[in-house]
Order: C-alpha cells, then sequence, then structure tokens
C-alpha cells in the first residue's frame, strides 16, 4: 500500500472529478441501545462478528454484530470504563477504568478471569498482536504520575486478583512524568508501543529497554484516538486540534492531514477502500451552549490520499466518541456521547462512488 | 389507576411469534402512554449465511450478564431498527466552490491572507481554534477601538502621565481617571446605547414573516451589517410590524442618503427607513468635508 502512494501524489488536483451515479446513499442503522452513559470506545473482534462497547457506565457490552442482538454484559466495574479490547482469537477481553483496575473476561460467558488493581484510572489497554502480553497505561492524578506497563498474560491469568506494585507478571513498567498518554496501541511485531499523549505528542517506546525511539510532535492538541490500516502499515490519530493525521508506523512520519472544524475523537481506516471516518464534534461540555447544528456530529469521509472529505453521515445527537470499521469494510459503528451506539452497513451508492482522476 | 394497568397488562394476549419463509413476524401487545392498548408487529428477515467454524461456535455463545435473561434474537429494547439516514456526497466540491469564492481564493496562498489567532493562510473567522481561542483578549478590543476611532474622530484619548505610572504599580486608579474615560465608549450600558443608535437604522412597516435573511440580503449593499433585531412577537414568534434596528458598522462613501430614504419593498409590503438623527448627520460631514476613511 505504501509503495504506490507516493505515485498518487503527483496527480494534479484540478484533474480529478469525484463521480457518483446518486448523491446520497441511504442506511439503515441498527441503534445499540445498552448504556446509561457515553461511550467511551468501541471496538470489532477480528472476524467482525462480534462488537465491544464501553461507556462512562459500569457494563461493556458485547453484541452480535450482524444482528445488533446483545451477548452480555461485563459485570464488575465500579466507574467509568475508559477502554476495551480482544484478543486475536475473541478468547479473552480486557477493560480499563477509572475504578482503578484492568480487568481481563472470558467473552464466552462474561466471567472475570482477573482483575488488576493499579494506582490510578486506567486511561486505554490492548492486547499485542500475539494476544500473550497486555498493555495497559494509567492516569497522572492525586500525585501519582502516569504509567505505561506491560504485563504477561498467562502470568496473570495464573495470579488472579493483582494489587498493584505486587504484580509479578510485569514485564515492563515505564513511568511517564511528563505529558500523560492518552491512548496508546501496540507497535509493529509487538516489539514496541505507540502511545499518544495529552500534549499532542506521539511516542514510540523500545519495549525491551523501555526507552523513546521515537518523539513526533506533529499534534498541537490531546491525541483522542489511534487505529491501524488493516495491513498495520500505517496508522490514524484523532487530536482535539481538529484534525486527524495519518503516520507511517516504522519511520513515524505524517503522511496525510484530515483537517475538520472540530475536535477529533476518533478515527478509521476502510480495510477495503482508500477511505478514513473522521469523527468528533463540539466537545461535550460545550454542547448545552450550542444547537446540534453547529456542533458537526457528522461521520465524515475522507479519501485516504486526496486528503478530501467526500460524503457525510448526521445521525448522533452527540459529539461521536469512537468509531470502527468492520474487517470486511462493508459496515461501520459509531458511539457517540448519547450513549447509542449505532451500526450502519454501507449501501450500493457508496461502493460506486469514486474518485475520478 | 396503575393498579387496573397492571391487572390489564395479564389480559394482553400472548406475544406470537410466526415464521413465514425467511421472515420472521414478532406480535407484541401493549399499553402506550395513555392506557390504550396498541398492538406492535415487528418484521425480521432471517438470513443464512456462511460464517467460519470459529464465528459459528460463537454465535451458540449463551448469553449473559444483563442479557441473561433475554430471549434469542434481538431483544427490542436495546437493538433498535433506526430510522433512514443518508450520507451526502459532497460532490464536485471543487467546482462548487470555485464559483463561490473565487475573488477569495486567489488571495490565498499568497501570503495576503494572514490568520491573526493562529498566523495560518486563512481569514480569522474561518480559523479552526477560533473557538478555542475566542477569549483572546487582543482581539476584540483591537476591533471596538477602531469602531469607535471612525465614529468619534474629534474624541482624543486623554493620557495621563501620573495614572500611567500608577497603572504599571498597580495601584488602585478610580474609573474617572482610567484611560478612555472621556471617550463616550467602553463597557457601561449607556454609551454603548448611544452607540448602537448612531449606526441604526430603522425599518418599518415589515412584513410578518421577514426573517433576518431577508434583511441581510437588502441591506448588504449599503455596507457591513454587525448587527440586526428582528422584533419579534413573543406569542406567535412572528416579526411585529414595528422597529427593527439594523446596525450597520461601516458604510461605504459612494452611499447616497436620498437612496436609503428611499421605499423599499419586501413581500409586496411598503418598507419605512429611517437612519438615526445623528447618523444623517455624521453622513452630512463625510460628504460635505469629502473625508476619506
Amino acid at each position: 500500500m505504501l509503495q504506490w502512494l507516493p505515485i498518487l501524489e503527483k496527480v494534479q488536483p484540478h484533474h480529478r472529478r469525484q463521480v457518483t451515479k446518486q448523491d446520497t446513499g441511504t442506511f439503515k442503522p441498527i441503534i445499540l441501545h445498552g448504556h446509561e452513559r457515553a461511550i467511551t470506545q468501541i471496538k470489532y473482534n477480528t472476524d467482525g462478528d462480534l462488537l465491544l462497547s464501553c461507556s462512562k457506565d459500569p457494563t461493556p457490552n458485547i453484541w452480535y454484530s450482524i444482528t445488533g442482538e446483545r451477548l452480555g454484559t461485563f459485570d464488575g466495574h465500579n466507574g467509568a470504563v475508559w477502554s476495551i479490547d480482544i484478543n486475536w482469537d475473541s478468547t479473552k477481553v480486557v477493560t480499563g477504568a477509572a475504578d482503578n483496575t484492568a480487568r481481563l473476561w472470558d467473552p464466552s460467558n462474561g466471567k472475570m478471569l482477573s482483575a488488576i488493581e493499579t494506582k490510578t484510572a486506567v486511561r486505554s489497554c490492548s492486547f499485542s498482536y500475539s494476544g500473550k502480553m497486555v498493555l495497559y497505561t494509567t492516569d497522572k492524578s492525586l500525585g501519582k504520575t502516569c504509567e505505561i506497563n506491560i504485563i504477561d498474560l498467562n502470568q496473570q491469568l495464573q495470579n488472579g486478583h493483582v494489587v498493584s506494585g505486587a504484580a509479578q507478571s510485569t514485564i515492563l513498567n515505564i513511568p511517564v512524568p511528563t505529558s500523560k498518554v492518552s491512548s496508546a496501541i501496540w507497535g509493529p511485531l509487538d516489539q514496541s508501543i505507540i502511545t499518544g499523549h495529552e500534549n499532542g505528542d506521539i511516542i514510540q517506546w523500545d519495549i525491551r529497554t523501555g526507552k523513546k525511539m521515537l518523539l513526533v510532535q506533529e499534534h498541537k492538541d490531546v491525541i483522542n484516538d489511534l487505529q491501524y490500516s488493516k495491513d498495520e502499515l500505517m496508522f490514524i490519530t484523532a487530536s482535539k486540534d481538529h484534525t486527524a493525521k495519518l503516520f507511517d508506523v516504522s519511520t513515524m512520519k505524517p503522511l496525510k492531514v484530515y483537517k475538520t472544524e472540530r475536535p477529533v475523537n476518533s478515527g478509521a481506516i476502510s480495510p477495503i477502500a482508500d477511505h478514513v471516518i473522521v469523527a468528533g464534534g463540539q466537545e461535550a461540555m460545550d454542547v448545552t451552549t450550542t444547537s446540534a447544528r453547529q456542533g458537526k456530529f457528522d461521520a465524515r469521509f475522507f479519501h485516504l490520499i486526496f486528503e478530501e472529505e467526500f460524503g457525510r453521515i448526521k445521525d448522533h445527537f452527540g459529539p461521536i466518541n469512537s468509531v470502527a470499521f468492520h474487517p470486511d469494510g462493508k459496515s461501520y459503528s459509531s458511539g457517540g456521547e448519547d450513549g447509542y451506539v449505532r451500526t450502519h452497513t454501507f449501501d450500493p451508492a457508496y461502493f460506486e462512488f469514486d474518485f475520478e482522476y | 389507576m396503575t393498579n387496573l394497568r397492571f391487572l390489564n397488562i395479564l389480559d394482553l394476549p400472548p406475544t406470537g411469534i410466526e415464521i413465514k419463509g425467511n421472515t420472521k413476524i414478532v406480535t407484541e401487545f401493549k399499553y402506550n402512554d395513555e392506557g390504550k392498548k396498541i398492538k406492535v408487529v415487528r418484521h425480521y428477515r432471517i438470513e443464512k449465511r456462511k460464517v467460519s467454524k470459529a464465528v459459528a461456535e460463537r454465535k451458540l455463545w449463551k448469553k449473559y450478564g444483563q442479557a441473561r435473561n433475554d430471549p434469542p434474537g434481538p431483544n427490542p429494547s436495546n437493538t433498535i431498527g433506526g430510522e433512514e439516514i443518508f450520507m451526502q456526497f459532497l460532490t464536485n466540491k471543487e467546482e462548487d466552490n470555485k464559483a463561490e469564492e473565487s475573488g477569495l481564493a486567489k488571495l490565498k496562498g499568497r501570503g495576503l491572507v494572514l490568520c491573526r489567532i493562529c498566523k495560518e493562510d486563512h481569514w480569522t473567522t474561518q480559523c479552526p481554534y477560533k473557538d478555542k481561542f475566542s477569549d483572546l483578549a487582543e482581539l476584540r478590543p483591537e476591533v471596538k477601538t477602531k469602531k469607535l476611532d471612525w465614529l468619534w474622530m474629534s474624541a482624543t484619548p486623554s493620557h495621563n502621565s501620573q495614572v500611567e505610572e500608577k497603572i504599571k504599580a498597580g495601584k488602585y486608579v478610580p474609573p474617572s481617571m482610567r484611560d478612555g474615560a472621556s471617550r463616550r465608549g467602553g463597557e457601561s450600558m449607556t454609551s454603548s446605547r448611544t452607540r448602537d443608535e448612531t449606526a441604526t437604522i430603522r425599518v418599518t412597516n415589515l412584513s410578518e414573516d421577514v426573517q433576518d435573511s431577508d434583511l441581510q440580503e437588502l441591506f448588504r449593499p449599503f455596507g457591513q451589517i454587525s448587527r440586526i433585531y428582528l422584533a419579534k412577537d413573543k406569542v406567535t414568534a412572528q416579526s411585529k410590524v414595528s422597529l427593527s434596528p439594523i446596525e450597520l458598522t461601516r458604510f461605504s462613501l459612494r452611499w447616497e442618503t436620498k437612496e436609503l430614504n428611499k421605499e423599499k419593498d419586501i413581500s409586496s409590503l411598503i418598507v419605512q427607513l429611517k437612519v438615526a438623527d445623528d447618523l444623517h448627520h455624521l453622513l452630512y460631514n463625510f460628504f460635505h468635508k469629502g473625508i476619506e476613511s
């Protein structure tokens, strides 16, 4: 994918024309109403048959993505759940919450397998590609510094409930005294991790040494979300500075910029088309002072390469906090501040739509 | 009443599930908020899909947690079929924009346009950081003083060196001694009211369904409109036939007072225009002394 990027860049913009047979596409979304508060993150599993959602209420949900049927809830947290992830074979789920725990769950029966107690709220958590390690980051609060932690999953499962500091399963602990980690993903081949920070920095850490490998300062404000492209060669950032940017994973160089007029909360890259969804909107705390029309709570579709917006879907009545493409690229879901998750299946007009160049 | 309703629920016909070919029809009876019996019919399409073994196995998992007691299939209280929504394609966006902002587009990219907030190449009003820095203190006074200078050109600001020293030292300076005390502008209610009136045109005898935008359109050729207040009836939310002041900040000097007093036609009603007396005077000075701004 990266190899043909530079070639297409040479195309002059004014030779481009967007071609579609219709001006609008029609979707009938499935609305998933399982949360009482704002959605914080949604994620599909590898096969795309399951959709996980977590919100500021303490019960993360798991759904069958095709029918929108709720499979179950993970009951046990006592605070807002900030992050959720499922491993590649859908046998474990990890959640990170503001009740100072990260918990591991069995998605087949909803039972909690293990809990890790932390000093502060867990902001983000994710399984490594192999599924053998779990990364979680904690907030900076109450005089405690922000930390990046990696644990060995198997050892953790043997330990059961573990109190902070005594975690034998911890492989790596990096205190981050500077700007707080606001989102984190694993780097290529589980050799590094990439963290987005509150001040807009993006840092790649070597997990063998725990040292910073690369630091990029491309954003001016909080990185709300980091998501991979399907081949995991690129990732997209979503920042409060009103932009989403596409980065090359290995060099951490910015490739593309998608500009909007509102804070961006989440960005996702289509696995089948050169499309990017950028979603966000007026911040929740500012919403009451403006009308919904001005909040711009749309999911915006950008062309991956041309950085040009070509479509918009308006359906949430609050800012969108998380978007995710189905792994087959034929549908996507969005979770909003309004507490709803909406699953949209693309109609033929979307697939017919193309740029002529 | 509530007790009655509980009894009634027992009287309702049971929920019927019927499968016709590849459609599942669920018929449910319930009471709406007014206590009337209603019938809810939901149609589900049954699809068979070929899936991988892992997916098929996962489909057989038993529901758990809060979904533990849900029947097979989507629970209508959690899974709602949404209304149709539309994806707007922004087709040929570039060409549309070209026609719209051809003049502005030319200025772009030449370094002529500089945002006052982020120093990038766009107009300040279009700055993406506008809302973030809207409280920038430097921006507003600048605008305000410009406006005031224009309106009160004769007013000279008094600079008292003693007062300035006091301000620098952080000492208390009574309002009457502060810079700008002699000027008629400022934050007080009275002065702002007078300022408003000087640059205000009152439009009377408006049609009831005149909108802000109509007035914008009508007066745009004459100058920059800073405020339109359309007097509206509290009950009907329609514009009153009476007063509707429009505040213009800058007028083009080519503007003839005669033309302004001409009667204009909005929505087949004759509209009466009147310029505030002070403004008349101000404009008169401009024309006769030949001052160019």
